[in-house]
């Protein structure tokens, strides 16, 4: 479980980014975090791996103290960034996907199977030894993730997926992102544009302004989008059920 | 997504903000000439100034400090390498060490000249807009003949640019590289190629991009800037220091560091325990 306890966090330049969050997200749960630009959902989920250090306020994932325990943290909560340019960092897709478990002292046979594992899981055994920036943007980010489950996160979060992609794209990173959660991990993404998840998630947090404006069930979520400056789903504009955008 | 610390403007209403900005690109240079001294009292006393013109622009705390972290390691090198050569025969040795006590205070104020020079280039990008400064070069430049003062204007807020671009990317990339455990990672090179791969790449984008926005936006060269004359009162600060700068050289006014030489020794007087 992630606890997240009274956090704020001012950036260096004194911007108030959050401003006594509190939450909590459940083992196995699929959540979306909603809310304008700039209303601080990256810089709320940046403390879920312990990437960012609190101004006060505590993060706990599975009890332990994000801040004093940092490493086991980020071996337990996988982020996959907006930008997927910042975080491949391997020269082909092999050496990129290796780059987590190798830090965590992986060698030889071991290695390898733990690479094919996740290369696999996300289809990407035939471009292993491509290079990473010969890639397309869609296989540029399996190969982010692919990395990032290497580690064996049980926790996978995901800053604006669906942001510049096209009706496939989005198909695609939503069957992503159902496999990932069908196979047990916990799965956070943050979105501007609630209109792509929404038929999928147990749970919706509302960012307004650094604050935690609300979170519940969908249904209980979607009245109060509009009034925090998130447009709401066009099914729900319209009074039908909503039609999620891809089914499985 | 910007670190907004290290050379980003830092929107103000202070004087330096308002200040000519012809004159603050002469002014800033001005003082900041001053660091090339190796003197140490001087040293302090550009410090002194720096840091009181950083209040009076109301810089946020941490602003000239924070960015000179990511400087440590380089300024580190330079006082390593300073610190071992030129060491003279004979000189007295810090104790165990194949340095030299001279050659390490030498190194020390290498050091120091440094930081002070970075921290004058935070401080004027904090008070000075990017369209202000191209603006500043292009009135400044014109009187000029045969020189492209657009051209060059727009290098200069470019080069600017795309410093603080690639400071900005820098700073995701870590963050990157921090949630995939690089921390973990004992060895330097591979932590440095994890860092420096993905900036590298992002950087280039970047600039293809940025040199593709610059053609599609329309940029020319043979616009018109209407000539803007300076004030009074923005010129009343260059005008003092001109005078003060001759009043030393022609007239043999007191020099600074002597006031200050004098000055300590009569605190030393007054009071002796102090010193
Ligand atoms: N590195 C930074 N330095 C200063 N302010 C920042 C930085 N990153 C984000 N901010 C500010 O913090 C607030 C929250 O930003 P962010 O978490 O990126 O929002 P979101 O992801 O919801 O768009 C915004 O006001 C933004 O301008
Ligand atoms: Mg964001």
């Amino acid at each position: 479980m992630i606890a997240i306890d009274h956090l704020n966090y001012h950036y260096p330049d004194g911007t108030a980014a959050l401003n006594g969050v509190s939450l909590r997200v459940a083992d196995g749960e699929f959540v979306l975090i909603c809310g304008a630009n700039g209303s601080g959902k990256t810089t709320l989920i940046r403390h879920l791996n312990a990437i960012l250090t609190p101004t006060s306020g505590t993060v706990r994932v599975n009890g332990l103290l994000a801040t004093d325990h940092p490493i086991q943290v980020r071996r337990q909560v996988g982020m996959l960034f907006q930008d997927v340019d910042s975080q491949l960092i391997g020269e082909t897709v092999r050496e990129d996907v290796a780059f987590g478990p190798e830090n965590l002292g992986l060698t030889g046979a071991e290695l390898t199977l733990r690479v094919d594992w996740a290369l696999t899981a996300m289809g990407l055994a035939h471009l292993a030894d491509k290079p990473c920036y010969q890639l397309s943007g869609g296989e540029k980010r399996r190969v982010a993730i692919a990395g990032v489950l290497a580690v064996q996160p049980h926790t996978l979060i995901f800053d604006e997926p669906f942001s510049n992609l096209d009706y496939r794209g989005v198909q695609d990173t939503l069957r992503q992102l159902i496999t990932l959660h069908r196979a047990g991990h916990t799965v956070i993404v943050t979105s501007h544009d609630v209109e792509k998840v929404i038929a999928q998630v147990d749970r919706v947090i509302l960012m307004d302004r650094g604050e935690l404006a609300a979170a519940g069930a969908p249904a209980a979520v979607l009245p109060l989008l509009d009034r925090h400056g998130v447009r709401p789903p066009c099914a729900y504009l319209a009074g039908i059920e909503a039609q999620p955008w891809f089914s499985a | 997504m910007v670190q907004r610390l290290a050379l980003h403007y830092v929107p103000g209403e202070t004087f330096l903000h308002r200040w000519d900005p012809r004159c603050k690109l002469l002014g800033l240079p001005a003082i900041a000439a001053f660091s090339l001294t190796r003197d140490p009292i001087q040293l302090v006393i550009v410090s002194f100034t720096l840091a009181a013109l950083a209040g009076a622009a109301r810089l946020p705390p941490g602003l000239l400090l924070r960015p000179l972290r990511g400087w440590l390691w380089l300024l580190a090198l330079v006082l390593v390498v300073q610190a071992y050569t030129a060491p003279e025969p004979g000189a007295s040795m810090v104790s165990r060490l194949p340095v030299s006590a001279a050659s390490l205070e030498s190194a020390a104020i290498t050091i120091w000249r440094l930081v002070l020079m970075l921290l004058f280039g935070i401080l004027f990008t904090a008070v000075t807009r990017p369209a202000e400064l191209r603006d500043a070069l292009v009135r400044l430049l014109r009187p000029l003949p045969l020189v492209p003062e657009w051209r060059i204007a727009l290098m200069a807020v470019l080069t600017l640019r795309l410093f603080t671009l690639v400071l900005d990317l820098a700073y995701e990339v870590r963050l990157a590289n921090r949630a995939r455990l690089a921390d973990l990672s004992r060895s330097p090179v591979r932590r440095m190629r994890a860092l420096v791969l993905p900036l590298a790449r992002r950087a280039l984008i970047r600039a293809d991009d940025l040199a593709l926005a610059l053609a599609a936006r329309g940029y020319r060269e043979d616009l018109y800037l209407p000539p803007a004359p300076v004030a009074v009162a923005d010129w009343l600060p260059l005008v003092v220091y001109a005078a003060l700068m001759i009043g030393w050289r022609f007239w043999d006014l007191p020099a600074i560091d002597d006031l200050i030489h004098a000055g300590l020794r009569w605190a030393a007087l007054i009071c002796p325990g102090c010193f």
